[in-house]
């Protein structure tokens, strides 16, 4: 039965041609025990259902149990203008609860069975969910966050004339956001909100005739976004049929379930980020890198936190904006975010490798020399296994030893960094440190 | 002037007896109502598997289970520790190079009653089972007639590596207990953070690495331990000496991780390159 519902999924993904190509938008509802993404899209926002903690003891009320489903069509709602975009809802079984990230996260990627649709090799994909502890009228929501491009180790890499790349990737893919409180009057107001907004009209008109969406069917609903008219979007799929309209003149800033919760900002601009990066060679818009700044800075002045774990999405900020300027081959801008994101997480190698791949490109006519080994070292000293910053010293090394009155103890540091480097790939999967990397 | 024999020891008994009782009421005033050290299948599961035990939030003493805000209190910290202790091990997961797995196990009914709980024998075998940090907290009030004032939860933490590797040695119990509200603030602040959770873990971590003479994760985990506890609790921060000397002994033990490792032929990993030539581990 399961897997009929599969194929048919795949089947109306398929051949519905959701975002195929350029711009467009998809949303579906579907059950935990069988998620599916748009293969098409170049970036997937998959929300999980939020959990009761069992501090709660209790089951949660409504407006806390639709939270999923209220950022997921947030998601739908707000970050469209980046291009390619499926956004889905997974929703709890009536016979299991939980919904585990790790284990929906391996079947979207095809790394184990079940998945109706996966994400296709170089597509983006963010994973959301988290915790809700209600108190009396006060619910505490801690949202976690993952997010990777199928295929691809997310950072920046620095290119010499003679083909030697320097790399050095994202230290941080999994958030979890610091505990944040809402009333349940807030959830209430979002919860109006969304009612108003989540209405399928015949034409693009409030006055219209209207019917909700069908956002609770244990059947998979998936619909495209087929055209956008004055703040409209015209939707079709097999359950809702076609030439269907949803409202969607909603300002982001005005978007109340944004106000109250800052990590939305963080989603934005993270979406803004893998568009950029899903797009490539493909010109991706100038105004995305504008985008992502302005929810960053919203993010930032929402949390007044920045110490502990809170520092570690801020960090996360201000990498994410460091590898859009070297995308843009702005390397000098780059590196202050990167030192800013080091000092943050100063027990993290790879935040000091991007700092020190960030120099050496924004000082493309010098020679990488004994500065980036020393500060290499040092970074190594922190996480003696990371192969990052040993296959960038072996690449150092290897170009020293090409010049003229290159040191007599050379060759016997590359032989060192090769052993070294030989001896970690052997003991783990080649997964980490091996070519296929950014961007 | 010694007073007679027989005179002098009823006094002595009299006062031991008071002593007695007076150390049997601060037991009881602090040792929580039926707090024991239950045994914990969870612990012996997974041996693979780095593990942090969090027991039983308990009351002080019995009625204290009535009071609302106690209750209140007891539910956020459970949902501030799950959730702590599932970004923990999301970024053990994370930082793959080298990977380590991080377990929390709950123990339902187990709540230690004090240092003593945590001896050689009891440390030794929770290092074995590869448990970095065992979390419990008490629940408290002082009572005043009818009503409950200043509410506090003391939430306890011992590194069972640290209290079996460093036995006995100064200024290291490897035992704290932490009483929140922290100075200057209120309980609220519970849920928005326990960082001394994430700092002792990664400092447990990194010792039991040691000891395995797995020197690149040990590396690893003691100085992220050194920066995490430099940089966990505000001021005015009454465990601030602890911690001093816990990052102390962080930063001194991952020195000596390293110079095991450059001194061990069998080694053949990253921190060889790292302090080759003239760079060196210790200040």
């Amino acid at each position: 039965m399961i897997r009929r519902r599969g194929a048919a999924l795949a089947v109306l993904l398929g051949a519905a041609g959701f975002l195929a190509a350029g711009r467009g938008e998809a949303g579906m509802m579907a059950a935990c025990d069988q998620p599916a993404a748009f293969p098409g899209a170049a970036l997937n926002v998959v929300v999980l259902p939020y959990k009761a903690d069992r501090a709660v003891g209790r089951p949660l009320g409504g407006p806390a149990r639709e939270l999923g489903l209220l950022i997921q069509l947030n998601s739908l709602l707000t970050l469209g203008r980046y291009g390619s975009l499926g956004a889905v809802y997974l929703h709890s079984v009536s016979d299991r609860d939980d919904c585990p990230e790790e284990e929906v996260a391996d079947q979207l990627l095809d790394k184990r069975p079940g998945a109706g649709a996966v994400v296709q090799p170089g597509r983006a994909i963010i994973l959301l969910w988290g915790r809700i502890y209600q108190e009396g009228p006060d619910i505490y929501l801690q949202t976690y966050l993952r997010f990777l491009q199928r295929g691809r180790i997310d950072g920046i890499e620095r290119r010499l004339p003679g083909g030697e790349i320097f790399r050095a990737r994202t230290p941080v893919q999994q958030v979890a956001f610091p505990p944040r409180r809402l009333s349940e009057q807030d959830l209430l107001q979002i919860q109006e909100e969304f009612q108003k907004a989540a209405r399928i009209y015949d034409k693009p008109d409030a006055a219209a005739p209207s019917e909700p969406l069908p956002v609770a069917s244990r059947a998979p609903v998936a619909f495209s976004v087929d055209r956008v008219q004055d703040g409209w979007l015209q939707v079709s799929g097999e359950v809702i049929g076609t030439g269907k309209w949803l409202k969607a003149k909603v300002d982001p800033r005005e978007w109340p379930l944004r106000q109250k919760m800052p990590e939305l900002d963080f989603l934005d601009a993270l979406a803004g980020y893998l568009q950029y990066r899903v797009a490539g060679q493909g010109r991706p818009s100038e105004a995305i890198p504008r985008w992502v700044e302005e929810s960053l800075g919203h993010y930032e002045e929402a949390t007044a936190e920045q110490a502990g774990a809170a520092a570690i999405p801020i960090a996360l900020g201000k990498i994410l904006r460091g590898n859009l300027r070297m995308l843009a081959g702005q390397a000098e801008g780059a590196e202050p975010l990167y030192a800013q994101a080091a000092a943050l997480l100063p027990y993290s190698a790879d935040a000091r490798n991007l700092e020190i791949v960030a120099r050496l490109a924004g000082a493309p006519a010098s020679r990488p020399g004994e500065a980036q080994e020393g500060a290499w070292l040092g970074a190594l000293g922190l996480e003696p296994a990371n192969l990052d910053i040993l296959e960038n010293l072996q690449t150092l090394y290897g170009l020293e030893s090409r010049g003229d009155g290159a040191p007599k103890d050379l060759p016997g540091k590359l032989e060192a960094v090769r052993k070294v480097r030989a001896g970690i790939l052997a003991k783990r999967p080649p997964e980490f440190g091996t070519p296929a990397s950014p961007p | 002037m010694a007073e007679p024999g027989p005179s002098r020891k009823r006094r002595q008994r009299a006062v031991a007896r008071a002593a007695a009782a007076a150390i049997g009421w601060a037991i009881a005033l602090v040792v929580p109502a039926g707090a024991q050290l239950v045994d914990c299948p969870g612990i012996r599961n997974n041996p693979s598997t780095f593990k942090v035990i969090f027991d039983d939030p308990a009351y002080a003493r019995q009625g204290l289970d009535a009071d609302g805000e106690l209750q209140t209190i007891k539910a956020r910290l459970q949902f501030a520790v799950d959730g702590q202790l599932q970004a923990l091990g999301m970024e053990m997961r994370q930082a793959a190079q080298p990977a380590a797995q991080l377990l929390s196990v709950s123990c339902p009914g187990r709540h230690p009653r004090g240092e003593s709980d945590f001896d050689l024998d009891r440390s030794q075998d929770l290092t074995a089972s590869k448990v970095v940090l065992e979390v419990w907290a008490t629940l408290d009030g002082r009572s005043q007639g009818n009503n409950l004032q200043d509410r506090e939860a003391r939430i306890g933490y011992a590194l069972p590596p640290l209290r079996f590797y460093e036995r006995g040695a100064p200024g290291l119990p490897g035992f704290y207990q932490l009483r929140y509200p922290r100075p200057g603030a209120d309980l609220s602040g519970i849920l928005t953070g326990l960082p001394e959770i994430s700092a002792y873990a990664t400092l447990g971590l990194g010792l039991k690495a040691a000891k395995a003479q797995d020197y690149d994760l040990a590396v690893q985990y003691l100085k992220k331990a050194e920066a995490l506890l430099a940089a966990a609790g505000p001021n005015p921060d009454p465990d601030a000496a602890n911690r001093r000397a816990l990052v102390d002994y962080a930063k001194r033990k991952s020195c000596e991780t390293v110079r095991a490792a450059l001194a061990d032929p069998g080694y053949a990993g990253g921190l060889k390159i790292a302090y080759a030539g003239a760079r060196r581990p210790c200040p």
